[in-house]
């Protein structure tokens, strides 16, 4: 099978991957506030930002397994800047599997609605602090059960932002033209 | 379907609130040192050091001195605290997360002013043998040099002849 990638979808999944990290950068010193507090480690929060532009991305563009190549590109993106910070080379897998669920969602919840954003975000987000934690913190009791519903309450958080975003985008014509490939 | 998605964040929201609040009461009992008398362990935590303010002038090796401001516990209130009597002992041993170890006479512990557990130094926390995590140093006011300020103290021993 030919995958055929029109030259707009790779632009905008372009943008999506750069908005993604900027936004991580952006949002970590705020979410970080909140996690320095409740002292545990942070960068799950932030995650939950910078994933909603992944979920935008790959719901606007259909290609199979779209989410797990810009997470992985994005993984690539951030070791080279330096961004993977404590997790090194596992930000490869930290980056990469989030998206590969978002993908799994995508395949099986059909629907564009506010729901989809929201759930696929919060499990993806989820997922990203479960291999976290799994391969560097290796936080037990509380103290894990608390890193991981903060992860899941921003992911869903940021899921929810991401489909309020795409459904006003979604009315620009040119976005529908290009992006989106439909006719008017 | 999308008020069902607010519903079920807030009701996170709010599991996470409370997740976090008895993270961060357990957080407060964290246990810092251990007094041990004969074969009796008591252990510290940091809300046990967390009692006054203190200040005072701290002499370096070079024959500097230096004026501080900490909080922390005069030490001979917190083993009256924990129920540990000095009247039988000989002394005190207070041990680093690193093995470094001083004597102190019971008489120096029984003075006024003179030996103190401390958590914060000069406004800051004091940092433990980990970097990033919280410590606790003993100040001796009044000796010739610091060498007795113990660094990363983790273990008090009762020395009964």
């Amino acid at each position: 099978m030919k995958l055929k990638i029109p030259l707009s979808h790779l632009i905008f999944l372009a943008i999506c991957i750069a908005l993604s990290l900027v936004t991580k950068r952006v949002i970590s010193p705020i979410t970080n506030l909140l996690t320095d507090f409740l002292r545990v480690p942070g960068g799950g929060a932030a995650t939950a930002f910078s994933l909603m532009f992944l979920v935008i991305a790959t719901s606007s563009i259909q290609w199979p397994l779209a989410t797990a190549a810009a997470g992985f590109v994005q993984s690539l993106l951030a070791l080279s800047m330096g961004m993977g910070a404590y997790q090194g080379a596992f930000a490869i897998l930290t980056y990469t599997l989030p998206g590969l669920v978002i993908d799994l969602f995508r395949k099986f919840y059909p629907r564009r609605d506010n729901a989809y954003f929201s759930l696929s975000c919060g499990a993806a987000n989820t997922t990203g602090a479960l291999l976290t934690n799994l391969l560097v913190f290796r936080l037990e009791g509380i103290s894990f059960l608390l890193w991981m519903l903060i992860a899941c309450v921003i992911g869903l958080l940021g899921g929810l932002l991401g489909g309020l975003l795409f459904h006003r985008i979604e009315r620009i014509p040119e976005f529908r033209r290009f992006v989106l490939c439909q006719e008017k | 379907m999308s008020r069902k998605i607010t519903i079920g964040i807030i009701l996170l929201f709010i599991v996470t609130g409370i997740v976090g609040a008895i993270h961060l009461m357990n957080q407060d009992a964290v246990e810092c040192m251990v007094i041990t008398q004969k074969n009796q362990q008591v252990a510290v935590t940091f809300d046990d050091l967390n009692r006054e303010a203190f200040s005072g002038n701290l002499i370096n090796g070079k024959g500097d001195v230096t004026f501080h401001e900490y909080t922390g516990v005069l030490l001979a209130d917190l083993l009256k605290s924990k129920g540990i009597d000095l009247t039988n002992a000989s002394g005190v041993t207070v041990t680093s997360a690193d093995n470094y170890s001083v004597v102190f006479t019971a008489e120096e512990i029984l003075q006024a002013d003179r030996v103190y557990a401390a958590i914060t130094a000069d406004g800051k926390k004091i940092e433990g043998i980990v970097p990033g995590s919280d410590g606790v140093q003993v100040i001796v006011f009044g000796d010739p040099n610091s060498r007795r300020c113990v660094r990363f103290a983790q273990k008090i021993t009762v020395n009964i002849p």
